[in-house]
């Protein structure tokens, strides 16, 4: 499924990545409707970010790091993020959505998209709340199948050039979860357009107890 | 609020459903439905703060109460949650959030909001910017009503050069207002327009069709395939004379569906009768069962000045009907 146990990068010896469909967000988070909300929003942002798919491409490669606090190791993985089943999701339909949202708002709900599929994939967590605060950052909540609802901040970045930009976003991310919840919670930050290579990627990080 | 978490009460779920399906009708402009199911978010939470017994947890609430309202457009809603909000029991986050959100939130509470809006609109439009207009649209989509707010983008989108986009929102006027004449006709016209900026007609045509199918987009597309196929003196071929025969048809054959006032506007009623002219010539030719080289001479010895000369009219008219809409909303 594309896992690497280490501080490690991907090498071709990986096996092929593990596909995650984008139907997800309806089957996995279904109390909230992220489908109506995200789907179209993920879509877009991996399909012209970070470079333009040819038409009729339905699916985007994302890298993602998961850690866990207080460690110096994380797993490496390579999804294959799939929208191939999703109707209704033509080139008329994204021009309409890009016309009709602002490159901000497409990122942000594409951010929490990214995270709703890995907090799946990765901690068997659905998401139960997400909701809109101000004219900024969303407020969510997710729960694990016999554990508490728990925080998860999210954040997009559209252009990530540097390592460092990646990293400062998790780090104030980390800092906001654990002062609003202070036993445990996720961060996630996607970047569509990251480093030279010009990848999607994605951290997904767990806290548990203090600030770190 | 430190080391204090807020607690989680199903009705958030409910809440971010609400909010989901708000921004999906709001992802296709639809905002009388996102103003429903953001209106009603905003009532569940509003009723929902009995719920918290903890200060900080109902202000903090009232701040997810305004943002829905708001979202809603229910801005007089919106501000009053946020009259209502005490900073001082807020943590540093959401007084952050609050000091940004407010501004915003009283400007769209004036009377003046919406004036004030579609006059700048109207100013931008005539200095042709309509990429601006595109993107304050994004953000103010209550300055009009669904359909005249997918008008807006329509015409704004084909005057940036995006006649696809154009023709998609047109289409998405006309599914509210079906019967409305000046859409219908607009909407048809679109690919006559598209010349304008160079564009191949024919493909803009083909791209029409596929989303606003009426007696006269038919009838446009018909004229375009004839005058396609006949441009800078080229011979009609068969296929071309036939695609052309069966959109005449299907257009005559639904022309009686279209409002009265179209069908008795004196310019569409020029560019059917032409066209149907030509079309019924043709028919008469295949029916004899000409031969191809008996076909392209008889058709050339046809002029087909009057429908170009008709096509002309139209996009003059196109011309007046969008600006004196886009006066009339302003």
């Amino acid at each position: 499924m594309g896992r690497v146990t280490s501080k490690n990068f991907y090498n071709a010896a990986m096996d092929a990545p593990k596909t995650l469909p984008l139907d997800w967000l309806r089957s996995k988070h279904p109390r909230c409707d992220l489908h109506s909300r995200c789907l179209q929003a993920v879509v877009y942002r991996l399909s012209v970010d970070p470079t333009q798919l040819a038409e009729g491409s339905t699916n985007r490669i994302v890298d993602v790091e998961n850690w866990e606090k207080d460690s110096d190791l994380h797993d490496c993985y390579r999804f294959d993020f799939s929208w191939s089943g999703c109707s209704a999701l033509d080139s008329d339909s994204l021009l309409r959505f890009q016309r009709t949202w602002d490159s901000e708002a497409i990122t942000e709900n594409a951010a929490i998209g990214v995270m709703a599929m890995l907090i799946w994939e990765l901690a068997q967590a659905s998401v139960v709340t997400v909701r809109q605060k101000g004219r900024g950052g969303d407020y969510d909540f997710v729960q694990r199948e016999g554990f508490e609802v728990m925080k998860v901040e999210v954040s997009g970045i559209k252009t990530a050039p540097h390592l460092s930009s990646l990293q400062v976003r998790v780090a104030e991310k980390s800092i906001s979860v654990v002062l609003k919840f202070p036993h445990e919670g996720f961060v996630s930050v996607t970047a569509f357009d990251y480093g030279q290579e010009h990848l999607v990627k994605s951290v997904l990080k767990y806290h548990r107890g203090d600030l770190p | 609020m430190k080391n204090q978490s807020k607690p989680f009460h199903p009705y958030m779920s409910e809440v971010s459903k609400l909010e989901s399906q708000g921004r999906c009708a709001l992802s296709m402009g639809d905002t009388e439905l996102a103003r429903e199911k953001y209106g009603k978010a905003g009532d569940i939470i509003a009723r929902s703060l009995k719920l918290f017994r903890s200060q900080e947890f109902v202000h903090d609430e009232r701040i997810f109460a305004a943002t829905a309202y708001f979202q809603a457009g229910l801005y007089t809603e919106a501000w009053k949650q946020l009259q209502r909000i005490e900073p001082r029991f807020l943590d540093e986050r959401s007084r952050q959030i609050l000091e940004d959100f407010l501004p915003d939130v009283r400007e769209r509470n004036r009377k003046s909001y919406l004036t004030k809006m579609r006059h700048h609109i109207h100013q931008l439009w005539k200095l042709k910017k309509h990429e601006q207009i595109i993107e304050i649209l994004k953000t103010h989509p209550y300055i009009y009503d669904r359909v005249a707010l997918a008008f807006f983008r329509a015409v704004n989108c084909v005057e940036s050069g995006s006649w696809r986009a154009g023709n998609i929102f047109y289409a998405d006027a006309l599914k509210w207002r079906p019967l409305d004449r000046d859409l219908m006709f607009l909407a048809g016209c679109a690919p006559l327009n598209a010349i304008r900026f160079g564009n191949d007609a024919l493909i803009v045509s083909q791209h029409t069709l596929k989303l606003t199918r009426n007696a006269w987009s038919v009838c446009v597309a018909a004229g375009i395939v004839y005058l396609h196929a006949m441009r800078d003196g080229s011979k009609l071929s068969n296929q071309a004379a036939k695609e052309f025969i069966e959109l005449m048809d299907e257009s005559t054959a639904t022309f009686a569906e279209l409002p009265d006032s179209l069908q008795s506007d004196p310019d569409v009623v020029n560019y059917y009768n032409a066209s149907r002219a030509e079309a019924d010539a043709l028919k008469q030719f295949f029916s004899q069962n000409l031969t191809q080289t008996q076909l392209e001479e008889s058709l050339n010895s046809h002029d087909p000045s009057i429908l170009i000369s008709s096509s002309n009219l139209l996009i003059q008219r196109e011309e007046s009907l969008i600006s004196e809409s886009l006066r009339l909303a302003n």
